[in-house]
């Protein structure tokens, strides 16, 4: 019990902007490989599970001629700076951009998941992989900003 | 209803108490307010809506099966013989099992496949044998069968890439339906009626299962599935393939 309790304690003392800056780099690398692997004109791996490639060839994995995963490595990008500026300087509007800019990205997953489910009848694991970091990433910024708004008016 | 008031969270009575220990004068604890995070929150949806309308105009709406077919061409100057493109003496055997709706098998085959025909091919280093394995679904055996019928008439390869030229967006959506793999044959200059015969044959439908027989009996569980010499090529894009090729090359 004590074990436990000092590693939860230990694990609350971590600042939230590093736990997600974590899983920005993680929704980074896996957006980079498929960008990668896209602009080669190839199609990503999914070793056992089949699917990938029929999204990756859909007409629904490129806008404007450019691979949607491009469009996921810049969100990370973004969403990455903002977690360490917020984390270096506690400044609550880089919280506010970054839970803006995730929930923004879990409405696109939720119309590319809505597609890969009934029009384009695949499901790409990567694809999925790097929504449910979005959700993540998502629910951990709301997570905090609430905590932080009531924790910051009970000090007013 | 309880008219009891609100309980302050713990947070809020610690601060609450230390303040009262400083000499502060003690404020009323406010409820949280959250027009901040609703305002940001419907921000965000509204401008994911945006991106998500602007996307559905950039797409368009999802294309239907066009009415005409493409056309598709075996590689110019390359020796065809039934299923082997080559030259049928090379040293170097890929043996190549597909399914026409597999859409890896189309990357392959607009990725790999022209810089093979260009380099190993057309030197006589390598040949392809196609092997039929139909998984996919019924268009999946349609086309095969379409393959077979082709090949009856020496024209294996010209379907082959008429087929990828044909593959559809979904599979088993219609762009390998028997009205368009008719007016594909038609489109390669086959005798149509030959053809139709063809490929109703039980000769067609054993082509099939006994190449998806043969397929699974060599070990190959998904398509496009290269095997070079008798050893399975598990690397991905040419570059690696024409290396295994060269090592394999006497």
């Amino acid at each position: 019990m004590t074990t436990r309790a000092t590693g939860w304690r230990r694990l609350r003392r971590i600042h939230p902007g590093l736990v997600l800056a974590t899983l920005d780099l993680i929704g980074l690398a896996i957006a980079s490989y498929l960008s990668s692997v896209e602009l080669r004109g190839e199609v990503p791996n999914c070793g056992p599970l089949h699917g990938c490639e029929q999204v990756a060839l859909s007409q629904y994995s490129r806008i404007g001629g450019v691979p949607v995963a491009v469009f996921g490595v810049g969100l990370s990008l973004i969403l990455f700076s903002l977690a360490i500026a917020w984390w270096r300087t506690n400044d609550g509007r880089l919280l506010a951009m970054h839970y803006g800019l995730s929930l923004l990205g879990v409405v696109f997953e939720l119309y590319f998941t809505y597609l890969e489910l009934f029009v384009i009848g695949a499901v790409c694991v990567w694809c999925a992989t790097y929504g449910i970091s979005l959700v993540a990433r998502f629910l951990v910024a709301l997570w905090v900003w609430v905590h932080r708004e009531r924790a910051d008016l009970a000090l007013e | 209803m309880s008219t009891e008031p609100v309980r302050p969270l713990r947070r809020e009575r610690r601060a609450a108490a230390l303040a009262g220990k400083r000499g502060e004068p003690r404020r009323a604890v406010r409820q949280p307010r959250t027009f901040g995070i609703g305002l940001v929150s419907l921000g965000a949806l509204a401008a994911g809506l945006v991106v998500v309308a602007a996307v559905l105009l950039l797409n368009g709406q999802p294309k239907a099966v066009p009415a005409s077919v493409a056309q598709g061409a075996a590689p110019a100057g390359i020796p065809t013989a039934g299923f082997v493109l080559g030259n049928a003496a090379a040293p170097v055997t890929i043996d190549l099992y597909e399914d026409f709706q597999c859409p890896a098998c189309l990357a392959w085959g607009t990725s790999v496949f022209p810089s093979l025909t260009r380099n190993e091919l057309a030197a006589g280093t390598a040949k392809i044998v196609f092997h039929s394995f139909a998984f996919i679904g019924q268009e999946s055996t349609d086309a095969a069968r379409a393959g077979y019928a082709a090949n009856q008439q020496g024209r294996f390869w010209d379907m082959w890439a008429t087929l990828y030229a044909n593959q559809g967006l979904h599979e088993n959506g219609g762009a390998f339906s028997r009205a368009r793999l008719d007016a594909m044959a038609a489109g390669l200059g086959l005798d149509t009626g030959r053809f139709a015969a063809d490929f109703d044959s039980a000769a067609a439908a054993a082509f099939v299962s006994e190449g998806a027989t043969a397929a699974q009996a060599a070990g190959v569980d998904s398509t496009p599935t290269l095997i070079v010499d008798g050893v399975r090529f598990s690397g991905s894009g040419y570059a690696a393939l024409a290396t295994v090729i060269a090592a394999a090359a006497p």
